[in-house]
């Protein structure tokens, strides 16, 4: 409503004036993820089995005013090895098909990466703590959460096909700290992301950007968190193609890093069953905060397929595979790399 | 600070050509769906909180299966907790050009006084003169206006006349705007209350 309730009134309260009403409307949801992971390192002729169960419960609580904005919030539940309990902030829609989060705002530059298709499923050897290469497209995308993210509605600024994202959050009023052993908080941040949708003959063509920077309160780093990252994917008929790439510096506990991500990869939906397949190959030369930089590289190659089998609505079944090969400060470690297989099905609700 | 002022024109220059060759003109792009992790997420209805890298992780795996396996058990954005108890109790609109529940909001609201007029198709509301127990140098009427079917704070209007009594003779008193907005919002909150109620 927009206009208050106050119950101060004096002729309101005589009369017997309602009292404030259940304003929002509420709806839960999530997914349970249950599985068998096998893993082969390189160091063992022995394979290790174990099972894997991720669930999450999400409340969602939302309410559309007389102007037709709709504010939205709630909060999930998460066991995904550590519990944790996680809020969502605000996210206001507009009438016009814009949004605007507030407090968990995020990266406006991760929203427009690209989902490039690869291998799915539960699996894969934990890389040493050490290893700090790039693992994604959003890599070094993080931020403070007092913030805002700003979402344009489909083809604005007049341009068909295009939205952009800009987000910032702050955080300047951290304690500066130093050596190698402070862990590094993150200051001011500020993203841009874009998204170009467009149609070549009979396919559908996705272009995606976004710049991250953000600063932090170590006297010691001498990188701010900048990175970027470009991405494509060309969907026609039931196969879809994409391929996406990030560079840049970033922080992350007493460390900086400055690295680069690559990923390709194809799916094709036949029916119920999807196939996917992708390889991934990230890097990085990580120096802790305060030391001389090594000149050795971390990596993480990855290849790997899955088949997922829609079971029902909301339950897909899915059947992975990966190998990786893993390299801390330039020498292959055998311990976390070789084979993966994961045998699972995810339960959305 | 080369790579920043880089990437900072690379980005528009990228757009611009981006648009420049713009194939999608004359073509209805709603109905191209971007494969991009943000619309990915919007599209497939989850309701899982972003934020974090593993926020967003999670939102999108999440994304994807209901995607790929046409939304939920409880339906594409899970189960709305209103709708347990939804049952088939409606509210009769039949012939009324007025929002009902402003209607019955406002009768409720004002049940206490004696009404003077009362006409559902016009949306008129008017009480004859009321004195509290508390007060019996002072008494009020309350005319109503509901103008429009749609249930928002436009299609409500209140007026509120009071007298107070000086020398045997009711002598009117200068209106007051704030009561008439408190008592718009007093109708509008137990006509919200009466809609979730029924839906």
């Amino acid at each position: 409503m927009k206009k208050e309730l106050l119950l101060a009134s004096a002729l309101a309260s005589t009369m017997g004036a309602a009292g404030i009403a259940e304003a929002a409307s509420a709806t839960f949801s999530g997914h349970t993820r249950v599985g068998v992971e096998g893993e082969n390192p390189d160091s063992s002729d022995s394979d290790t089995v174990a099972e894997k169960q991720l669930n999450n419960f999400t409340v969602s609580i939302s309410e559309t005013t007389d102007a037709g904005v709709t504010i939205a919030t709630g909060f999930s539940l998460t066991d995904e090895g550590s519990a944790e309990s996680d809020a969502s902030g605000l996210t206001l829609t507009f009438t016009d098909g814009s949004s605007l989060q507030l407090i968990e705002a995020g990266s406006a530059s991760a929203a427009h990466a690209v989902s490039v298709p690869g291998g799915g499923g539960e699996l894969g050897i934990s890389n040493t703590s050490t290893n700090n290469s790039a693992g994604a497209l959003t890599t070094g995308a993080s931020s403070d959460k007092v913030g805002f993210d700003y979402a344009t509605a489909a083809d604005a600024f007049g341009i068909e096909g295009f939205s952009a994202n800009v987000s910032a959050a702050f955080n300047s009023d951290v304690s500066e700290t130093s050596g190698a052993n402070a862990t590094v908080t993150l200051e001011n941040a500020y993203a841009v992301g874009v998204t170009y949708v467009t149609t070549a003959g009979d396919s559908t063509v996705t272009v995606g950007a976004g710049y991250h920077d953000a600063t932090n309160n170590s006297q010691s780093a001498t990188k701010d968190n900048a990175v970027y990252h470009v991405g494509a994917t060309v969907e026609t008929g039931d196969l879809t193609v994409g391929a996406g790439f990030m560079d840049g510096d970033w922080v992350a506990e007493n460390n900086q890093m400055q690295g680069s991500f690559a990923s390709v990869g194809a799916k094709y939906v036949s029916g119920d069953i999807t196939f996917n397949v992708g390889a991934t190959s990230g890097d990085a030369k990580d120096e802790v905060l305060g030391t001389t930089a090594a000149s050795a590289e971390d990596s993480v190659d990855v290849i790997g397929a899955s088949v997922d089998y829609v079971i029902a609505s909301g339950v897909t079944g899915t059947v992975g595979y990966r190998n990786q090969d893993s390299n801390d400060e330039g020498a292959s470690v055998a311990a976390t790399s070789g084979s993966s297989w994961y045998v699972g099905a995810t339960v959305s609700f | 600070m080369n790579r920043k002022l880089i990437l900072i024109f690379l980005l528009p220059i990228l757009s611009f050509l981006l648009t420049s060759c713009n194939e999608t003109r004359g073509i209805d792009t709603s109905q191209l769906e971007a494969q991009t992790q943000g619309e990915i997420i919007k599209r497939s209805g989850t309701t899982f909180p972003g934020g974090t890298q593993e926020e967003h992780q999670l939102a999108l795996a999440d994304a994807e299966n209901r995607l790929k396996s046409g939304g939920g058990l409880l339906g594409k954005k899970g189960l709305s907790l209103g709708e347990i108890n939804k049952s088939e109790k409606t509210t009769a609109t039949i012939g009324l050009p007025i929002n009902p529940y402003l209607w019955k909001g406002s009768l409720e609201t004002i049940d206490f006084m004696p009404l003077a007029s009362v006409d559902p198709f016009a949306g008129i509301i008017i009480t004859d003169w009321y004195a509290n127990q508390g007060a019996p140098n002072e008494r009020c009427k309350i005319n109503i206006f509901i103008k429009g079917y749609e249930m928002k704070t436009d299609n409500l209007k209140v007026n509120s006349f009071c007298q107070s009594l000086s020398n045997g003779q009711w002598v009117d008193i200068k209106n007051n705007i704030d009561n008439d907005a408190k008592l718009e919002n007093a109708i509008l909150n137990k006509a919200k209350k009466i809609r979730l109620s029924q839906s």
